[in-house]
């Protein structure tokens, strides 16, 4: 996209002021912003979703409270803008994220490992077998968990565990 | 400056159709022009996209429900904004300066500063192993501000006041002192 304020033109000075790359420095406004507007938000962990939540609504809703939109999120997350809806849809089950992607995610929207764990359990009670979803069978879930607590210890984020 | 935001009719009008395209646009204008903004405040370029970054987030939580047409153009509530923005950083920037951590400060340097020392024991390992005796919400305060969060940054997150979080990290260094003074007789060296 160009850069483009034509109607009352910058003065020589103001064009020497924007910055070199302007489309990489929005995009790192834009991390930054999401990352301020969530921990604005919650500036303690969440450690509850709410009954009958799903994650991906928790997240939808989050976002709008926030006033972010879905590119501010993919960027504030690195991850594609496609792969949003995705990530905020009913179906989306956090533990078909890797550990790594999950913990930026937590990490953005100051979500306390409580708040996964809990949400892993309902889903694990409400199952017929150990079978949580297609190919993750409940112990496998147990080690993403220990693997999704050591990104976050890896990242300074104790205040998302303890 | 600022009003150049507020006068294209047809993006204005796009904007407010909710045309994300525009959106983007207009997203690109307003971060150019605090870039423009917080350079003639001689901020430094790695604390440039902070500064927008509150500046948006000033406006988005305030969806301009204080913007008083009366008192001015959006474009000059804008820049209030900024300016507001830019003061506190330079009196945050001051309070840092003038913060009474010089053995914190020493202390950062001597253990924080990247890359391998002359006995060749990576600094990471060292700092590692510097802050084991801590607690963790110690070891968490103190990383954070070595990563450069500023002493209001720290009060919002430990949701203590920013004199408490100064007197705890006065406390931290203390320990961290006391306790390798122990260990290496006489000076600090972790």
């Amino acid at each position: 996209m160009k850069l483009n304020i034509s109607t009352n033109a910058p003065t020589e000075n103001e064009v020497l002021e924007y910055p070199e790359n302007p489309e990489e420095f929005a995009l790192q406004v834009r991390k930054k912003l999401a990352a301020l507007l969530l921990n604005r938000l919650h500036a303690q962990p969440v450690r509850d979703l709410g009954v009958g939540v799903s994650f991906g609504s928790w997240i939808a809703l989050t976002r709008e409270q926030a006033h972010l939109t879905e590119l501010d999120l993919a960027v504030g997350l690195n991850l594609p803008e496609a792969s949003i809806p995705q990530i905020c849809s009913d179906d989306f089950r956090p533990w078909t994220a890797t550990p790594s992607q999950m913990a930026d995610l937590m990490v953005l929207f100051r979500l306390h490992l409580d708040a996964v764990t809990a949400f892993v359990n309902s889903h694990q009670a409400r199952g017929s077998n150990t079978e949580i979803t297609s190919g993750s069978t409940a112990s496998q879930v147990g080690t993403w968990l220990r693997e999704l607590r050591e990104e976050l210890l890896a990242r300074t984020s104790e205040d998302l565990i303890c | 400056m600022f009003d150049k935001l507020f006068k294209d009719p047809t993006l204005l009008l796009r904007l407010k159709r909710g045309d994300e395209g525009a959106y983007d646009e207009w997203f690109l204008q307003i971060t150019a022009l605090l870039h423009a903004y917080f350079r003639r405040w001689k901020v430094r370029p790695e604390q440039l996209p902070d500064l927008a970054a509150t500046v948006l987030a000033e406006l988005w939580e305030s969806r301009f429900k204080d913007y008083d047409p009366q008192r001015g153009s959006p474009g000059a509530f804008v820049a209030l904004i900024a300016k507001r923005v830019a003061l506190d950083h330079r009196r945050a920037e001051k309070k840092t300066e003038a913060l009474p951590l010089d053995d914190f400060n020493e202390l950062t340097y001597e253990i924080c500063m990247p890359g391998t020392d002359e006995d060749g024991e990576d600094r990471a390992t060292r700092l590692d192993s510097a802050l084991k005796p801590l607690q963790r919400r110690e070891r968490s305060m103190l990383l954070r501000k070595f990563e450069g969060e500023t002493t209001t940054q720290l009060s919002r997150r430990f949701r203590i006041s920013e004199s408490a979080v100064k007197s705890k990290l006065r406390r931290i260094v203390k320990k961290l002192q006391r306790i390798h003074q122990v260990k290496s007789g006489g000076n600090f060296d972790p």
